[in-house]
């Protein structure tokens, strides 16, 4: 142990014996995976996302949003998580394929959003989400994001995106001015775009969808 | 008895007080841009916290939403106090071991220039909204480069004087240096390259990204802490380490089995399930260095805990140690599967990762900060009153902080695990351990304003004339063997 | 391209294991030539003539010396040896 050479020649063996076992093999078994060709439909999954997605994508990233999602659905049997309604099947390493940054997430402080898209499929649903959480789920701890939205004069006819939000929630806080309305900046519009698509409907070979148990017979 | 062992004749070593005195300005720097980091990170934390149960705080800007601002948070704890403060024990204790004054320490400042001005602008780009959001690699790709320069630096600095050492013996907190000086900077560009700079395709990104997060600890914060412990707490008691025969063990399996546990945060994701199952068995093993880690610290504070009222160093330190075991056991323990189940996606994780940084590695940070500081200034601390503040508020906040937690994310884990109980019910029931969080955190903030107020006092006090080693450790024989009540 | 999933982990443990075999035989052996022992004085190599062993080397500051102990008792604090 009082040699030098000896000493970096086994720390340097500890540190590659760890990034070969862990990153190349894995990168040998799921790194070289393609997409998946269903005959019947003539298409490859999963699906590239659109370019307004992709925008949207570096919204969420911009803000943290990782921080208190996740995006992996996991087996059943392992949490309630397709009990919960978030997914119909496990996420597998081929639904990342297209992923720039796999936003996997670490802390569920919030629900998993990797199928938010097949959840919550209406865009003014998520405006006012985003705008503020407590209109929608009550008691939520989301930070309200105002800063994606605009309140402005109408310009010609009123946006179709701007928020319908309830009479006296507008009264309250000021936003019920004649001639204004409260719209999404485009960035607001990208994130919703990318949440939306947000969806893995596609099961692949390697996946299974969750099947409920039967029904246990007698008392339990 | 053991004779003290000289393995050189005296010529050979440099007196003690000129190798402390060589490495003044360098590891100055680096404590004191530490303490700045320190100052930041209890802020963004306190806000990141207040805005996890009361999401209205602050939440007007984007710069400061909950995602950004807890981001920023970890980095500057994790790069910008950890970092520095390993960087200024390292030194320090570099010098000491090899008996050799610091050489080339204008590399060294040079390097912590670098190092804190990279720091600066990735942690305002993550609040500027140029997060990688990779984890703990948020700092956006302008600003990591500066922290490659400073380390590159700073590695060359370390083979030198490794090389220059004049003590043929190796201390067993060397090794842990050396493996911590050598290993950040392969793990940290492999995962700046793989992540970041050229992702890696798919979810080999998270198994590179976790790879690094647990290395960085399992190898740099971990042997940094254990490498001060294992110095201090001997050196303080004036005692030799219990056993320490053990410490080789303890080192090759810390490394060996330390570098394997990251998959442990991808359990139950898309990964292939046998590397998973090998984090596992890898968390198991790590029981071993964990043993020895306690045969060797604890037990040497056997028959020995009345100094604990005596010095402020040991009282750091030794809590610092009983940490890493705990914090150990419960990253053993998370790894089984059924547990992990129930812990992994809560609030559990994060008080586990507060434990080990904290609890472990900052409370090790501040015993050595308190020895070797005196040192380097030739002044004594002007106020025990303002340690004892800051060692009650560190170890109060911390528990504080891992209590509330961890029971409030078990109860998190549970209660999702029950596809009955609303997901918004679950939220619910967190609030008042978040709450209990954020007490912690202004606990741990007084702490940290009782020591920088402390250490500017004793930078701006006069020396003594004439002083050349702290007041009350002077040389004179008449003085050796009092060692107080 | 590897695509049996057996393949890659089995190589792996089992070059992990025949390492370990390999330490663990360097080991047993080192210790059968004495190792253990000059190993063990390392413990001590940070203790020297003004830092010796039996003597605490910190203190809260203000915390005066309550009694000048006889230089030929050993100190309570801090026991070497057992």
């Amino acid at each position: 142990m009082n040699r030098g050479p000896l000493l970096f020649l086994g720390i340097l063996a500890a540190v590659a014996f760890s990034w070969v076992g862990l990153v190349l093999t894995g990168e040998i078994q799921s790194g070289g995976l393609t997409p998946y060709y269903d005959q019947a439909e003539g298409k490859l999954y999963p699906e590239k996302p659109s370019g307004q997605a992709g925008q949207g994508r570096l919204v969420y990233e911009d803000l943290g949003c990782a921080a208190c999602h996740t995006q992996q659905v996991r087996r059943p049997g392992f949490g309630t998580d397709e009990a919960r309604g978030w997914g119909t099947r496990q996420s597998v390493a081929r639904d990342y394929l297209y992923e720039p940054r796999v936003l996997l997430g670490s802390l569920r402080t919030g629900p998993d959003l990797r199928n938010i898209g097949a959840r919550q499929t209406s865009a003014d649903w998520h405006y006012l989400h985003l705008y503020d959480p407590q209109l929608t789920s009550p008691g939520s701890v989301m930070p309200p994001a105002r800063f994606l939205f605009a309140y402005r004069k109408v310009v010609g006819q009123p946006s179709p995106l701007a928020l319908k939000l309830p009479g006296d929630y507008a009264r309250q806080h000021g936003l019920d001015r004649p001639g204004y309305e409260l719209v999404p900046t485009p960035r607001a519009e990208a994130l919703v775009a990318y949440l939306l698509a947000l969806n893995d409907p596609y099961t692949f070979p390697e996946a299974k969808p969750y099947e409920p148990a039967p029904p246990k017979k007698g008392g339990a | 008895m053991v004779r003290p062992v000289s393995n050189a004749g005296p010529a050979a070593h440099a007196d003690t007080g000129a190798v402390d005195a060589s490495t003044r300005w360098p590891v100055l720097l680096f404590l004191l841009s530490s303490l700045g980091w320190l100052l930041v990170a209890t802020v963004l934390a306190l806000i990141t916290s207040l805005k996890s149960h009361t999401p209205d705080f602050l939440a007007g800007e984007a710069w400061l939403t909950y995602g950004r601002v807890s981001a920023a948070g970890l980095n500057a704890l994790v790069y910008g106090w950890s970092s520095n403060a390993a960087l200024a024990v390292t030194f320090w204790l570099m010098a000491r071991l090899s008996r050799a004054p610091l050489r080339f320490g204008g590399v060294l400042v040079v390097a912590g220039g670098f190092w804190n001005l990279g720091l600066t602008l990735g942690v305002i780009g993550i609040l500027a909204g140029d997060s990688t959001a990779a984890p703990w690699l948020e700092m956006p790709a302008y600003a990591t480069p500066l922290l490659f320069v400073a380390y590159a630096l700073v590695a060359v600095w370390a083979v030198v004087t490794f090389r220059y050492r004049r003590l043929a013996q190796v201390y067993v907190s060397q090794w842990y240096l050396l493996a911590a000086l050598f290993c950040f900077p392969w793990i940290y560009s492999i995962a700046q390259v793989m992540v970041v700079f050229d992702p890696a395709r798919g979810v080999v990104q998270s198994l590179v990204n976790w790879w690094y997060v647990n290395n960085l600890i399992a190898l740099w914060f971990m042997p940094v802490g254990l490498a001060a412990a294992y110095y201090f707490i001997p050196k303080v008691l004036g005692k030799p380490i219990h056993s320490y025969y053990l410490s080789a063990l303890g080192f090759w399996s810390l490394l060996i089995f330390g570098s394997w546990t990251g998959p442990d945060h991808l359990i139950g994701g898309p990964v292939p399930a046998w590397v998973i199952s090998a984090g596992i068995a890898a968390s198991v093993m790590m029981l071993i260095p964990v043993a020895v880690t306690a045969v060797n610290l604890h037990l040497t504070m056997l028959g020995s805990f009345r100094a604990l009222r005596v010095s402020p160093t040991l009282r750091f330190v030794v809590v610092g140690g009983v940490n890493f075991t705990l914090v150990s056991l419960v990253g053993t323990a998370m790894s089984v599967r059924s547990v992990s189940e129930i812990t992994h996606f809560t609030h559990f994780s994060e008080a586990h990762v507060l434990q080990g940084m904290y609890g472990f590695f900052a409370m090790v940070m501040f015993g050595a900060f308190y020895y070797l500081l005196p040192r380097l200034l030739l002044k004594e601390w002007p106020s025990a009153v303002l340690i004892r503040v800051h060692f009650w508020a560190a170890v109060l906040g911390s528990t504080l902080y891992w209590l509330a937690l961890s029971i409030g994310g078990w109860i998190q884990g549970q209660e999702m695990n029950a596809a009955t109980v609303p997901f918004l019910e679950v939220v619910q029931h967190t609030l008042p351990w978040l709450f209990a969080g954020s007490v912690a955190w202004i606990i741990l903030a007084i702490g940290h304003l009782a020591f920088v107020i402390n250490v500017v006092w004793m930078l701006l006090a006069q020396r003594p004339a004439g002083a050349t080693v702290p007041t009350l450790f002077p040389n004179p024989p008449a003085m050796q063997g009092v060692s107080g009540p | 391209m590897i695509t049996m999933a057996w393949l890659v982990p089995s190589v792996t443990v089992g070059l992990g294991l025949a390492l370990g075999g390999i330490a663990v035989g360097a080991w047993w052996r080192a210790a059968g030539h004495g190792w253990a022992r000059e190993f063990g004085h390392g413990a001590t190599s940070i203790f020297d003539e003004h830092e010796p062993l039996g003597v605490m080397t910190d203190r809260f500051p203000s915390q005066t010396v309550r009694r000048a102990r006889d230089p030929e008792r050993p100190p309570a604090a801090g026991r070497v040896g057992d």
